[in-house]
Order: structure tokens, then C-alpha cells, then sequence
């Protein structure tokens, strides 16, 4: 059972080797070295940093999905290797991939049913994340129909559909237009603000981590060279951006990595 | 089990919908429709020549969409990504496996059921007298394949190739057919071959449950309890060496 007092999530000194064999070649690629960090209950906790830093990896790491080289991940205070842990979470994937064949609402009763949900609860569940998502009148278009835009509003429905407690937002605004850019932090400010829902989320848009997230944290190269607060970035001149970067282009190993 | 059902439910429409199971139904009636034709030159054999042969062309159609579902699924699940967002869920990765497992086995007993109702109609047309020994022919037809089709699911996870996983597992069902016949020239060509014999274990003892080729003899019901237990047995030892390869696979 997931301890009620637990932390949404706990990473220890956890570090990631990709290993492959081609051809009797073995390749290792290191994607995070020694990353500690906690997510607090009801906070919006961003993940900074360049292509290939290590969010992705991160995030997979966190819902079990690839295990972790060394250190120690709990969700809720759980492996999340543990189905019983995974319960409580709910994944935007980068790239949100779904049946083809299936429509939107049979996309969302198919996850919803995955979650153990069922019934009058399942329809009406449906039936508030479309509307939440902007897909009330694409519900029944199937998803080789759907634009990017709109197969990202489904992944995020598909992520809230059984109310989680631990949201993972892996780029939700990639694929978004202005608007729906708009909507999706609207949608996050509403879940985060209206029902205590902890969030973690990645972002290549400066500004909008910038004006969601309580704490943010930089990853380079794998590791974890920052954890900010929310007045750390208020207070400084150039905001987020300029400490963003000086954190990414300063040289490694002078004395601020984690 | 509800997750066990969504999952099965899902993998089926998806076979249903992606016509794999139409394709199997028009090959199986282009190959009946043939097969007639040969038939019809056996002249007062006709319709046994039509039962033999019209059960023949069932297994191997049945056989071909499970290895190649077997195949291809979680090879494609993992290439789409789909993979990530099922296991996000709160479901293991046994149950995952035995939830795809049995989704890919309906849509054989399906296309199974589809192509026999076909083939039973011609015979009876035909003026063929049905007999109960055609549906255990067809149970031992299905017993196989579940078997080929958990072989397949554990020698792809394994070998992460489709192609290999095929050829592999038609050669074990191959080799299944002919295991007694082989084990006997083993022990025949002198002591020096007898140390391979255990090596007969690992291809699935296919023609235990080969009941279509020898009903028309007329030997008597077959021991479908035996067959249950050792299709069981057999499939589960493949579906458990599937499972450790599926338990820490990153997609
Ligand atoms: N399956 C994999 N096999 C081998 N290496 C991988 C794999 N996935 C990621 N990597 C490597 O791990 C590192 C981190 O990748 P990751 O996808 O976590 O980065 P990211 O921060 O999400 O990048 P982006 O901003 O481009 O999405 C990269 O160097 C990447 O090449
Ligand atoms: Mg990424």
C-alpha cells in the first residue's frame, strides 16, 4: 500500500546508463549522473535544460518505465516499478502516441478503464476532461484524424482522466497553438490551484516555466546543477532566462553542481 | 481481470479493424475455393479429400496470423510508444503480457471460427455427415497455434527481430510434427546421436495434438484433458520466458 505521508516523488543520487549492442558492439550512453531531488505535495516543480540533458529519461525513470543505473527512485513512496505506485500518476508523454483506429472517447475509456475506472465514473470523468481539453466536439473523431495540436490535448486528457495526485508533464505545449498554449496553462493553473494536483513538468519556453512553476530545477549533461525557488528567479535581474543560461554555459565542476 | 479484459478487447478490435482478419478470410476462401478444385479430381473421395485439405489450409491460416501477430506486437507497441502510456497505467507487466497474449489469441480463434464455419458449409453442401471428430481436429488446430503463438511472443521479446522470430518458430513447429520420427532415428544411427535427444524437448510435441490427419481413421476421441494440460504447460513455460524479457524491457 502507498504510504499517505509519503513525497509524490523522491529521486536519490539516481543516475541512468543507456546501454546498447548492435552488431556485438556495446555503446553506453550516460544520461543522468547522480540526480537528487523531491517533488512536495501541491507544487508545480519545472525540469529546465538543453536537448538531451536528461528530462525525458528523468520522467520515464520516475513512472517505471526504464529503471535507473544507480540511486534509489520512490514514488509515493513506492518503487515505481510497482504497478500499486503508478496508481496515483498520470503521464503526458513526449510524443503521445494512441490507436489509430480508436476515437477520442474510446481512447480516453480504454486508459480510464486501464485505471481501473468504470461505469457512470468513467463516462462522466470523460466527459469533464474533454471539455477541460478543448476535444467536446472531436470526441468522436478518430486519431489518424487528429492534428498534433489536438493528439496533444488528448494526451493531457488521458493524463488527468483518474484525478492524480502526480501530474508529469513531459513538454506539454509542444504542438500547441497560441491559444491552445493558453488553455494548457490555464488547464495546469486549474489543477494545481482548484484540486492540490502536484505537478512536474518540462518545457523548452522559458516564460512559461518562468510564470507556472513554484521551483525549478536545471539539468545539463544529466545532472542537476540547480534547484531554484520562485523568489530566487523574482529577485534577480535578468529573471529565470539569464540564470537559465548561466547555468547551462558556465564551465562544469566550478563549484555549483549538486 | 478487468485489465486483463480491456487489454485482450483492445489488441482483438485492432486486429479486427486492421483487416488482418478479412485478409485471412479471403485467403482461406481463395485456398478452400482451390482446394475444391483439386477435390473435385479425387472423384469418389471428393469430400474427404475436401475435409483433409480444407483443414490443412484452416491451420495454416490460423498459424499465420498468430506468429505473425505474435511476432510484430510488441515490437510495434514499443516502436509507436504506446508501450510507455499502457505501462504508465497502473498495470504489471505480467498482466500486460497475458492481457496482449490472450487479445492475440482471440483474433486467431476468431479467424478460426470465421474460416472453419466456411469450409464446415462447403462440406456439408458437399453432402459431407458431420461428425464430432471435426471440432476436436479444430481444437487441436487452436491448441497449436496458441502454442506457436506464445513461442513467438517470447522468442521476439528475446531476439527483438520479427523476421527471426518467425523463421524460428515455424522451424520449432515444424520440428514439432516429426518429434517421435526423429527421436527414433536418433536412437537408431548407433549410440553416437543418443546425447542429442533431450535437445527433442525444447520443440512443442505438435503431433500429440495433431488430431485432423489421423480423425478420418477413425481413432477414437482424442485425451482432451492430456492436451489441455500439456498445451498449458507447454505455452506458460514460453509465456514465462516472454515475461522475463518484457519485465525490465525499456521501450
Ligand atoms: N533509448 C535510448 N537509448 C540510448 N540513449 C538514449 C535513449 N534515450 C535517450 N538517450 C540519450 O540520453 C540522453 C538524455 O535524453 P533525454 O531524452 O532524456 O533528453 P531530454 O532532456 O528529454 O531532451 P529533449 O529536450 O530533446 O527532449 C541523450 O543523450 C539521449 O541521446
Ligand atoms: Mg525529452
Amino acid at each position: 500500500m502507498p504510504d499517505p505521508t509519503a513525497l509524490p516523488l523522491v529521486f536519490t543520487s539516481v543516475g541512468k546508463v543507456y546501454e546498447r549492442s548492435h552488431l556485438g558492439r556495446a555503446t553506453r550512453q550516460q544520461a543522468l549522473r547522480l540526480v537528487s531531488f523531491e517533488i512536495r505535495a501541491g507544487e508545480i516543480f519545472g525540469l529546465l535544460g538543453l536537448n538531451g540533458s536528461g528530462k525525458t529519461t528523468t520522467f520515464k525513470i520516475a513512472l517505471g518505465l526504464i529503471q535507473p543505473s544507480q540511486g534509489q527512485v520512490r514514488l509515493f513512496g513506492l518503487p515505481p516499478v510497482r504497478a500499486q505506485a503508478r496508481r496515483k500518476a498520470g503521464y503526458l508523454p513526449e510524443v503521445p502516441a494512441f490507436s489509430q483506429h480508436l476515437s477520442c472517447e474510446q481512447v480516453l475509456a480504454f486508459y480510464g478503464g486501464l485505471s481501473g475506472l468504470g461505469g457512470r465514473i468513467l463516462e462522466h470523468r470523460i466527459a469533464s476532461v474533454l471539455e477541460l481539453c478543448g476535444l467536446k466536439l472531436l470526441r468522436r473523431r478518430r486519431v489518424r484524424e487528429l492534428s498534433k495540436g489536438y493528439r496533444q490535448r488528448l494526451g493531457l486528457a488521458q493524463a488527468i482522466l483518474h484525478d492524480p495526485e502526480l501530474l508529469i508533464l513531459d513538454e506539454p505545449a509542444s504542438g500547441l497553438d497560441p491559444l491552445a498554449i493558453l488553455e494548457m496553462r490555464r488547464a495546469i493553473e486549474h489543477l494545481n490551484g482548484d484540486l492540490k494536483t502536484s505537478i512536474l513538468l518540462s518545457s523548452h519556453s522559458i516564460s512559461e516555466i518562468e510564470r507556472l512553476c513554484d521551483r525549478v530545477a536545471i539539468l545539463r549533461e544529466g545532472r542537476l546543477v540547480k534547484v531554484l525557488e520562485k523568489s530566487a528567479w523574482k529577485e534577480a535581474e535578468g529573471g529565470l532566462e539569464d540564470l537559465f543560461v548561466d547555468a547551462v554555459a558556465a564551465p562544469l565542476g566550478t563549484g555549483e553542481s549538486a | 481481470m478487468r485489465a486483463l479484459y480491456i487489454l485482450a478487447k483492445d489488441s482483438l478490435e485492432e486486429a479486427l479493424s486492421s483487416r488482418l482478419i478479412l485478409v485471412s478470410l479471403v485467403a482461406a476462401a481463395v485456398l478452400l475455393y482451390l482446394g475444391e478444385a483439386v477435390s473435385a479430381l479425387a472423384a469418389e473421395e471428393e469430400t474427404r479429400a475436401l475435409l483433409d485439405l480444407g483443414l490443412g489450409l484452416i491451420e495454416l491460416v490460423t498459424l499465420g496470423i498468430a506468429i505473425f501477430g505474435g511476432a510484430v506486437f510488441f515490437l510495434r507497441e514499443g516502436e509507436t510508444k504506446r508501450a510507455d502510456l499502457i505501462l504508465s497505467r497502473p498495470i504489471g507487466r505480467a498482466r500486460y503480457l497475458l492481457g496482449r497474449f490472450l487479445g492475440l489469441a482471440l483474433t486467431a480463434g476468431v479467424s478460426l471460427l470465421l474460416t472453419s464455419a466456411l469450409h464446415l458449409a462447403l462440406l456439408l453442401f458437399k453432402g459431407w455427415l458431420f461428425t464430432p471428430a471435426y471440432l476436436y481436429a479444430l481444437l487441436g488446430i487452436y491448441l497449436k497455434v496458441l502454442i506457436a503463438l506464445s513461442m513467438t511472443l517470447g522468442i521476439a521479446l528475446w531476439s527483438t527481430s520479427a523476421l527471426a522470430a518467425m523463421g524460428f518458430s515455424a522451424l520449432l513447429w515444424s520440428l514439432g510434427h516429426f518429434l517421435p520420427e526423429v527421436g527414433e532415428l536418433l536412437g537408431r544411427g548407433g549410440t553416437s546421436l543418443v546425447w542429442l535427444k533431450p535437445v527433442l524437448w525444447i520443440p512443442p510435441n505438435l503431433s500429440f495434438l495433431n488430431y485432423r490427419d489421423v480423425m478420418s481413421l477413425a481413432p477414437g476421441f482424442p485425451p482432451v484433458g492430456a492436451w489441455f494440460a500439456y498445451a498449458g504447460a507447454y505455452a506458460g513455460l514460453w509465456l514465462l520466458i516472454a515475461w522475463d524479457r518484457l519485465r525490465l524491457k525499456e521501450f
